[in-house]
């Protein structure tokens, strides 16, 4: 089955099995290697990606749903200002995330940022909690979020 | 013989009437909306679908969520994260804490409403406060041109969510029919608790609604969904405890529990869950009777 879609903006052709995952599809067939293998049940979030504009698991979405859909992964995420705004956020809190989660917990902190520029206590706990990886104490991260969403906010008001 | 594994054929109906009209002739077709639930065990980089799958995500029809003064009706393929985004002044408190409870935000975005109503194990979520509230689903079918019903407006009928499963947890849909709207009718309630507690293999869910008047219980309600996929609601111990004045006297506890004792062994629950549906009711009794120290009376 030929299934396209808006990968970081390009738009993408692939054949594959309907059923294949879209993780499996991204990584394996699109080398997009900053997605991450985890418990292939949506649950650890290390595989996240934003499928318009929406967090979701690529690990429980089969290549079919993906069809006609506007996917970002870390690598098309990195290259916008959003990116370097929660890099400095979580350097100023002194966060140093694993190899493995990072990707995904930068992707799932710019979703909060992008829905709540301001986020509140009960927001960053849902944040922290999509990712599971004990790399980083949970204090330690609540403050990079609080640090990143400062920067995001000072972009955002200074145009 | 190497055995063929042939991939799914896959439909991406763009409205109801398409999707009624695919589902009404492959009948065994696996429907397909969030996929939170159904794709979970399985190992391999591909899903092994098999014969015809529905993506009832195409269809514009089931995401839409309607308000009115009497209610609120979501379409069956609304994910849990839009119906968080109305905020707790639209959707019921109770209902609102479940779904925050559903999953990570990542869930909550993929995950519908309707799936968490229609697949097995998962229905024991949501059911016992669409239960409690009298809410009611929609269920569509292909009309069928050779009954005399014909000339009707389509094939829809509207079920009490507490008629939706049998008293064997077994979801009470026809071959062919879908489940297209859930309306939740705008209630006042004073208070309103959910909790689950337990392991996904042995959950206990307790949602109760209760009001008062000058301390005195004027409309009460709780329910229970257990392990093994029932629905525990007792209208005699409601109606006993309606009337009734704060704070309840021990004597009064003491009869609620031994009722809610009884209910539970002649289900034949275990006595764990018993005792945990007993404290759950007596956390709820003590919410009401005190709600200065429960300012947020949730």
């Amino acid at each position: 089955m030929n299934i396209t879609f808006n990968l970081n903006g390009k738009e993408v052709s692939v054949d594959s099995r309907p059923d294949k995952r879209l993780s499996a599809l991204l990584r394996d067939d699109l080398n997009l290697k900053g997605l991450r293998k985890g418990c292939s049940n949506g649950h650890c979030g290390n595989c996240v990606v934003l499928m318009d504009d929406q967090l979701v698991s690529s690990c429980i979405i089969p290549a079919f749903a993906a069809r006609h859909k506007n996917i970002i992964t870390i690598e098309g995420f990195s290259q916008t200002k959003e990116f370097s705004d929660i890099l400095t956020g979580f350097k100023e809190a002194g966060v140093h995330l694993c190899t493995y989660c990072a990707p995904a917990r930068v992707l799932s902190t710019a979703y909060m940022l992008r829905k709540h520029i301001v986020p509140t206590v009960d927001q960053i706990n849902d944040n922290i909690s999509s990712v599971q990886c004990r790399c980083s104490s949970f204090s330690l991260l609540k403050q990079g979020i609080i640090q990143a969403s400062l920067q995001y906010s000072k972009r955002k008001t200074n145009g | 013989m190497a055995k063929i594994n042939r991939p799914p054929v896959i439909y991406s109906p763009s409205s109801l009437q398409d999707l009624l009209r695919i589902y009404n002739l492959n009948k065994d077709a696996v429907i397909y909306a969030g996929g939170t639930w159904s794709l979970l065990n399985k190992e391999s980089d591909n899903f092994n679908l098999k014969g015809s799958v529905i993506n009832i995500m195409t269809v514009d029809e089931l995401k839409k969520i309607n308000r009115t003064d009497r209610y609120l009706e979501l379409g069956a393929t609304v994910s849990i994260s839009r119906i968080l985004e109305l905020g707790k002044s639209v959707v019921p408190k109770a209902l609102y804490q479940a779904l925050r409870q559903l999953g990570p935000p990542q869930i909550r975005n993929m995950a519908t409403i309707g799936g968490n109503i229609c697949v097995s194990n998962r229905k024991m979520d949501l059911f016992p406060i669409l239960n409690l509230h009298d809410a009611q689903l929609e269920l569509k079918r292909q009309k069928d041109l050779r009954s005399p019903r014909r000339l009707l407006k389509g094939d829809s009928k509207w079920i009490a969510a507490a008629r939706f499963i049998d008293s064997e947890g077994k979801v009470n849909m026809s071959p062919g029919e879908i489940l297209t709207r859930i309306r939740i009718p705008n209630e006042n309630w004073e208070y309103q608790s959910y909790t689950k507690t337990g392991s996904l293999s042995s959950p206990l869910v307790f949602a109760g609604l209760a009001s008062t008047d000058k301390y005195v219980i004027t409309d009460f309600r709780i329910c229970f969904s257990t392990s093994k996929e029932r629905i525990v609601r007792n209208r005699e111990i409601e109606a006993d405890l309606i009337g009734r004045r704060l704070p309840l006297t021990r004597k009064e506890i003491s009869y609620l529990n031994n009722k809610i004792s009884d209910v539970f062994q002649s289900l034949n629950e275990t006595d764990f869950t018993t005792a945990r549906a007993i404290a759950l009711t007596n956390q709820f009794i003590e919410k009401i009777s005190d709600p200065i120290a429960d300012q947020d009376n949730f």
